[in-house]
């Protein structure tokens, strides 16, 4: 184990992830049996009066998700000293490739982590929507939904800590680094984020990637602003949002690699994402208000889908409307960010 | 009230986003001079030179680094000058001694291409470190 601040500081959160996490699915599994075999209202009534305290550890247990998502990166920004070889965060993430000892298992336990963090604090962001309509509710209508969904955030967010644990606890000297350079991987010609718009837009590919992401991201804008002055939002509408959101997803990360890391990096030929860490870390403000974007409308999709009862509709209009105004605001500050930076580069 | 408090949050959003980039921009001012390819510093003893069909130079860290911008390109008019670790002196490709050893140049770029002007020299590098001297076929930018 490499020991250094960030290390210290990333696994005290995942010891704490892993104690709350656990305490969720029991306290979770528990009242879901309970609320199932409660023989009246004044008994469930009884069982909704104990279920704030799961309520705000899942609220603890969320903040930590979240937090430990950009420690992450802090953390393996803070491993690149240790190895000569190693140029960016892309390096530190091949540490242990080809090693025959327990550290070859380090780069699938950080692809593991790097794909799982996003969906964990989807899903709790997804649990905490729903729960603060569910609250405004008279009768509690979706505290069965609420418990189903935060045993499984539960159940990923012990499973997060556990990889992030053995990743940070699994020694790291064995390494076996020919090359450090995220070149090989970003800048070969067959990647796939560079064939992508290739095989779609031929040999002038930069210059359809750069349209595509205006097209999407300001339609987005556009499509989130006349939302938001409308009366009523139709479920047709939430469904076109979230593909455009999913759309741009694809784009975005194409985006990413070919426009704005070359551009950013001063390297006409260098698409490594990881260096704009180092070179341009005003670069993960623009990235977190798209992901904001992104989150909010899959979470207005989320609670218009899964939170909508007779009960509730009124309020989940309500959220809806929020969350797509909380969207329309990161896809603005994302699409505004990238075009300052690019224009200045 | 609601739509003024939208409205704020909006333009708070987008001032944070602008005035950020600005600063950032500012910050990073004027890159010093460095590999094209993965943007390490240059050693003058390692530096590659590639002047293209355009006499436009682009500068590399490293043999290595030069021979993977050069690769898929289709520069055959585009002249490769190295650097002899010797001297520091530059000279054309084809007039250099090339020996892979298994010392690094640069860590980073995983370069253990050694360039030399002298026949003597390349040769006194294979044997101190257990190096190959290139031959025809092996040589780097014979065809590029």
């Amino acid at each position: 184990m490499i020991l250094n601040a960030y290390a210290i500081l990333d696994l005290f959160i995942v010891s704490l992830r892993v104690i709350l996490g656990l305490l969720v699915i029991w306290l979770a599994g528990r009242a879901w049996r309970r609320r199932r075999q409660a023989r009246g209202p004044e008994e469930a009534g009884i069982i909704e009066d104990r279920l704030y305290l799961l309520f705000m550890i899942g609220t603890v247990l969320l903040g930590l998700s979240a937090v430990s998502w950009p420690l992450l990166y802090l953390l393996l920004h803070s491993y690149v000293p240790e190895w000569p070889g190693v140029m960016c965060v892309y390096g530190v993430t091949r540490i242990g490739e080809g090693s025959i000892g327990v550290s070859r298992y380090l780069p699938a336990l950080l692809q593991l982590l790097q794909v799982g963090k996003p969906i964990l604090v989807f899903l709790g962001g997804a649990w905490f929507v729903t729960y603060l309509v569910d609250r405004r509710a008279a009768t509690a209508p979706l505290q069965g939904r609420l418990l189903l969904t935060l045993q499984l955030l539960g159940l990923l967010a012990v499973g997060d800590a556990v990889v992030e644990a053995s990743y940070l606890l699994i020694p790291k000297r064995e390494e076996t680094l020919s090359v450090g350079c995220c070149v090989e991987a970003f800048d070969s010609v067959d990647r796939a984020t560079r064939l992508l718009p290739r095989a779609l837009f031929g040999a002038n590919h930069r210059s359809w990637l750069i349209a595509a992401y205006y097209a999407v991201n300001i339609g987005m804008v556009a499509a989130l602003s006349i939302c938001g002055a409308t009366r009523t939002i139709r479920r047709g509408w939430l469904g076109l949002l979230l593909a455009g959101a999913l759309l741009s997803l694809v784009i975005n990360w194409g985006f990413l690699v070919e426009v704005v890391a070359p551009a950013l990096l001063r390297l006409p030929e260098h698409y490594c994402p990881y260096d704009l860490l180092d070179v341009a870390p005003e670069s993960v403000l623009a990235a977190a208000f798209y992901l904001l974007g992104c989150f909010s409308v899959g979470w207005a999709a989320w609670v218009d889908g899964l939170a909508r009862t007779p009960e509730t509709s009124a309020d989940v209009s309500v959220f809806v409307r929020k969350l797509l105004s909380l969207a329309l605001l990161g896809f603005l500050g994302s699409v505004i960010m990238m075009s300052v930076e690019l224009y200045l580069a | 009230m609601s739509t003024i408090v939208k409205r704020s949050w909006m333009v708070a959003a987008v001032a944070l986003a602008v005035s950020v980039s600005l600063v950032g921009s500012w910050l990073r001012g004027q890159r010093d001079e460095c590999c094209q390819l993965d943007g390490m510093p240059l050693v003058a003893a390692y530096r590659v030179r590639v002047l293209d069909d355009r006499e436009h130079s682009h500068v590399f860290c490293s043999v290595r680094c030069a021979e993977i911008w050069l690769r898929g390109r289709n520069m055959p008019t585009a002249k490769v000058y190295v650097t002899d670790e010797t001297s520091g002196e530059e000279l054309l490709a084809p007039n250099a001694h090339f020996v892979r050893s298994l010392v690094w140049t640069t860590r980073v770029s995983g370069n253990r291409v050694h360039v030399f002007r002298d026949r003597a020299d390349a040769e006194s590098h294979a044997s101190q470190c257990r190096g190959t001297l290139l031959d025809d076929a092996q040589r780097p930018f014979a065809v590029h």
